[in-house]
This record gives structure tokens, C-alpha cells and sequence, in this order.
């Protein structure tokens, strides 16, 4: 069966090669052509060009050929950006500015794909979360301009300046540096405005980083993400002293603001399981160094039995306390098997 | 408590084996009617190296640091022709005058241990203050844990494991005897020992005089 397979390839291998060259053969000159080709009536190439060229290819005029000016003035393709809109559709004014937001994307116009909308939402809700300031995403056109008397603080201060803390951005898709935020007068009176700007500056500066327009959405949302949780510790550090955020999330930065180890804060915070713990330390600590004490007074310990007396039993003055006899003559036997318990009498006297 | 000769049981007030008959003096016929000197390590058989003895030595002291009533003694011998280990061990504890071992541990307090190098044979006598604590299973146990090491000829190795379990056996018996001392005395054949007479409890007789040939040396000899 071997043979028979390697017969097979061999045959394969060897017509391979010829079949090859048959399929790729050159077309041969027929004696027409060739005469033709000889004598300069025949230009290879030729029969690619259109009328005007094979005239003036076979004239004597080697001035440069002017282009029909109709030819030369066709209208260029525009860019495909410039296939858009500039403006926002008045459509989708309601969903923009009117309307409050059900999820933390927002893009009416479907710029972004099922699964990359998704993919962002997702991230903005892990976001919402994680961290106690809510992040909503506007998003725009490259070219798009904001209708007139649209801007992020008018949307802020009709939707969400109750809500507490509250971050918007405007993010134009491809354009990065076009974009815009806004912060709720929660945030406003709670941070300085510089640590306000550096949000978006830094965000803008890392999805620059990035060329493709998905890439640069990711970067810009992320680092965003980043500022504000940085962002809500310095608002937990200047407002330490209330004892609310809006019911939200004092709890939480009253953890993160101190200046103590995280566990420890928590742990007052409960003072049941604080006690508990305490009180199994304490009796931890307690049974290891009695344990300890223990061993060491083990160690130190002296055994003083109590004076006793007996009979002269067998005769004996002081002993007749017989006690085991062991054989270790066998290495391959157990003790228990070498024990002697045969009587004296029986043995070699 | 077995007779050492029959290794049969006998009362513990039997003034001679009710089976064969054995007594002191039928021990006296095999090895001497005369008291030995010896000190508490002897290795008659030159088995251990001069760096194996110091610590042999030590492992004795602190077992005496432990229970300063007691005391545990070593013999190891190169014997031609023993005819029982443990007759001869029962013997040696009545007669050997322990010339290292102080005043206040009779030799009804020892432990002694006899090693046969030629025969490749272990025993253990104890007197009677121990009989409470001790016993012939609990000695054997402590033998089997240094069986090992006797098979391999580490002496020092096999007598520290050996001492180590007695010092368990004792400790546990040490216990009991805390909580109920007269039962476990009596238990033992021993009864409380009167105050007045704890000044007394010295060995008398039991130093060798001079001019007096040991068993042993004879022993050796053969």
C-alpha cells in the first residue's frame, strides 16, 4: 500500500511540470504579425490606446497633446465626509436636546454601529457603576454643527441639573478636538475649574494619540472615565465635612478621602464586626503566647515523683523491674517479630 | 512484672519466681555475688567514637535535669557467650555501684540499659520506683522506636530515641500519679514512703570495696 502511495506521488510530481507549462504557454507569432512587427507597421502596446493616440503616435508631431479642457474640468469625487450633513437633521433635535436620555450614549443618528454602540454603552455603564459621577455621551459628526442656542450647558441645566453629579461631553466622531463638556452645578461648585478642564484636555490629548475615528472614541471615553473618577476624589476631599452626596455616594468617598487604610474605615463603620474582630484578636493573641508559655514551661518543667517503697521482690536489693528485650539482628524483620520473650532456660546455658 | 529467667507473670511480692524458682541468688551463681563499680555510661564494647560520647554523656545529664529523682545508665558490652540479657541487666541494676550518679538516686530509681553488640541484643531494667511508670510493653515500645537505628548501628542516635520515649512514658505516668498518687503506687507494688525515712533513702553498700573483681571485668575476660 506504501508503494502504491509514493508510485502515485512520484507520477504527480514528475507531470506536474508539464501540465504547468502547457497552461502557462506564451501566444506564438503568427508570420502576418511578425512581418508587420519588422517593418514598424506594428507598435506593441498599440491596440491598448485609444484613436487619438495611435494618430499621433503614428504622425511626425512630437508636440505635447493638449487635453480637451472638457476632460480636463470633470468634477473630482468629493470626500465621503462631505457626503454628510453639516447641520444636525432637525429630526433628531428631540432625541438630542429635548428628551432625557434612557441609556448613557446617545447617537440618534446611528454613527456608530450596533455592536460598537453596544460596546460603548457597556463601557459607560460599567462607568455609571464604578463611580459616582454619571457620564453621558453626545455624539456628532465630524463637520456637524450644533444647532444655534444649543450648547452643553443649556442641555445640562434642562436635564440633569438636578441630578447631582453629572458630566456631558459632545463628542464629534473623527474630529476629537471639536469636542465639548459640561459638568452639573453640583460638580461646578464642588471641584475647581481647573481640574474641571483637565478632563477634557486630557481626553482630547489621549484619543489624538489614535487615528482610526473607533480607536479615538475608545481612547477619549476611557481617559474621560479616568478624570472623573479622579474628579470625584477631589470633590470627596473638599466636601469631607457634609454628610451627604446627594445621597449617593459620600458614603463611599468617606472611604477613599481619609487619609487611613481603607479596611480600617470600614470596619468602623461597623462597629459590631470591628468589636468582634477585636475581641478574636485579643483571644488569638492570647492563646498563642499561652500556648507558647505552655511549651516553654513543658520544657522547663521538672517531674519529681512521689517517694513510694516496695517489697525485695525475686530477693533483689534495689530492681526487678524487667522490662522489654529487642533483637536487631534482622534487618528485614519488624521489632515486633525480634522481640525475646523466650525464657533462659530454653537458651544456651 | 515477668521473671527474668521464665519470662513468665509473677506476683509483684513473690519472693522467688512461683515457675522456675528464680531469685537474686541464682543470678549471683551466673555473675558474682559482689558488688560492681561502674559508671553510668560505659561503653565496654568501644562502639561509639570519642565524639559520640560527650554527647551520650549530655543526653544522660538532661534526662537527670528533668526527673532529678531519676537516673538512666548505658551499658554497652561486646559479651562472649551471655547466657540472658535480661538476668544479667537485673543483676547489674542490683549490684552496680554507680560512682557519677549522685547520692540522692538510688538504684531504685535507674533506668538501666544493656547493649549486647555481639548478640545485637537490647534490654531495659528499672527499679522499683519506677514499676509504677514502667512496664514491659511501654519499655519494648521505646525499643521499637530505636530499632532503626540499632539496625544501622547508631548507638547514639538509638539511645536518644530510646530515652526520649521513656521520658514520654514517665511524663504520662508523672500525670496519673498527680491526680491519684497512692492508687498509682499501688498499681506499681510501691506504697507512699513515709517522711521520716526520705533522709535515710541513700545507697549504702553499694560501692564496691577495694580489691573486689567486678563480674564484669570476669565477663570480659571470658
Amino acid at each position: 500500500m506504501r508503494m502504491l502511495a509514493r508510485l502515485f506521488l512520484t507520477w504527480i510530481i514528475a507531470d506536474l511540470p508539464c501540465a504547468w507549462g502547457q497552461d502557462l504557454a506564451l501566444p506564438p507569432w503568427d508570420e502576418e504579425e511578425l512581418e508587420a512587427l519588422e517593418s514598424g507597421e506594428l507598435v506593441p502596446g498599440s491596440s491598448l490606446m485609444g484613436q487619438i493616440a495611435l494618430d499621433l503616435l503614428f504622425s511626425d508631431n512630437d508636440e505635447p497633446i493638449e487635453l480637451d479642457p472638457s476632460v480636463r474640468d470633470l468634477p473630482r469625487h468629493e470626500d465621503e465626509v462631505n457626503l454628510w450633513e453639516e447641520s444636525v437633521d432637525p429630526r433628531f433635535y428631540k432625541d438630542y436636546f429635548r428628551d432625557h436620555p434612557s441609556g448613557f450614549l446617545i447617537d440618534p443618528q446611528e454613527l456608530l454601529t450596533t455592536h460598537e454602540h453596544k460596546d460603548r454603552e457597556g463601557f459607560l455603564s460599567y462607568h455609571a457603576r464604578d463611580t459616582a459621577i454619571d457620564f453621558y455621551f453626545y455624539l456628532f459628526d465630524a463637520r456637524q454643527e450644533l444647532p444655534e442656542d444649543e450648547t452643553v450647558q443649556r442641555l445640562i441645566a434642562e436635564q440633569f441639573e438636578e441630578e447631582g453629579p453629572v458630566a456631558v461631553v459632545f463628542y464629534f466622531l473623527g474630529a476629537p478636538e471639536r469636542s465639548q463638556i459640561g459638568f452639573s452645578k453640583f460638580l461646578r461648585e464642588s471641584a475647581p475649574p481647573e481640574e474641571l478642564d483637565k478632563v477634557l484636555a486630557m481626553s482630547i490629548e489621549e484619543a489624538l494619540e489614535k487615528s482610526d475615528p473607533l480607536s479615538q472614541i475608545e481612547s477619549f471615553s476611557m481617559q474621560a472615565s479616568i478624570r472623573l473618577y479622579w474628579l470625584e476624589k477631589v470633590v470627596a476631599r473638599n466636601r469631607s465635612g457634609q454628610t451627604s452626596f446627594n445621597g449617593l455616594i459620600l458614603p463611599e468617598f468617606e472611604v477613599i478621602a481619609v487619609d487611613e487604610p481603607g479596611i480600617m474605615a470600614g470596619l468602623r463603620s461597623r462597629p459590631a464586626l470591628l468589636k468582634s474582630l477585636t475581641v478574636g484578636g485579643i483571644v488569638a493573641t492570647a492563646a498563642i503566647f499561652g500556648f507558647l508559655g505552655r511549651f516553654y514551661a513543658e520544657r522547663k518543667r521538672i517531674y519529681v515523683f512521689p517517694d513510694a517503697q516496695g517489697s525485695d521482690l525475686l530477693g533483689a536489693p534495689h530492681a526487678a523491674g524487667v522490662g522489654g528485650v529487642i533483637s536487631y539482628a534482622s534487618v528485614t524483620l519488624p521489632p515486633s517479630s525480634q522481640r525475646a520473650e523466650v525464657p533462659n532456660y530454653l537458651q544456651k546455658m | 512484672m515477668k521473671c527474668p529467667r521464665c519470662v513468665q507473670r509473677i506476683h509483684r511480692a513473690a519472693s522467688s519466681c512461683p515457675h522456675c524458682g528464680f531469685t537474686q541468688q541464682d543470678a549471683e551463681v551466673l555473675f558474682g555475688a559482689e558488688d560492681v563499680a561502674l559508671q553510668k555510661f560505659t561503653d565496654a564494647a568501644g562502639v561509639l567514637r570519642m565524639k559520640e560520647r560527650e554527647p551520650m554523656r549530655k543526653l544522660l545529664e538532661k534526662f537527670e535535669k528533668k526527673f532529678p529523682q531519676l537516673f538512666v545508665s548505658i551499658y554497652i558490652g561486646a559479651f562472649q557467650e551471655l547466657q540472658s540479657l535480661r538476668q544479667f541487666g537485673f543483676w547489674l541494676l542490683n549490684r552496680a555501684a554507680f560512682t557519677d550518679v549522685d547520692l540522692d538516686r538510688p538504684n531504685e530509681n535507674g533506668i538501666l540499659v544493656v547493649v549486647d553488640v555481639n548478640a545485637r541484643n537490647v534490654g531495659v531494667t528499672y527499679g522499683y520506683s519506677l514499676m509504677p511508670y514502667l512496664s514491659e510493653a511501654s519499655t519494648f515500645e521505646a525499643l521499637s522506636a530505636a530499632h532503626p537505628s540499632l539496625l544501622q548501628s547508631e548507638y547514639l542516635e538509638a539511645m536518644g530515641t530510646l530515652v526520649s520515649r521513656l521520658e514520654k512514658t514517665l511524663k504520662k505516668g508523672w500525670r496519673k500519679a498527680r491526680k491519684d498518687p497512692e492508687s498509682v503506687l499501688s498499681a506499681g507494688g510501691q506504697t507512699p514512703r513515709p517522711v521520716g525515712e526520705l533522709l535515710q533513702a541513700i545507697r549504702e553498700g553499694n560501692r564496691p570495696s577495694s580489691g573486689q573483681k567486678t563480674a564484669i571485668e570476669e565477663e570480659e575476660k571470658r
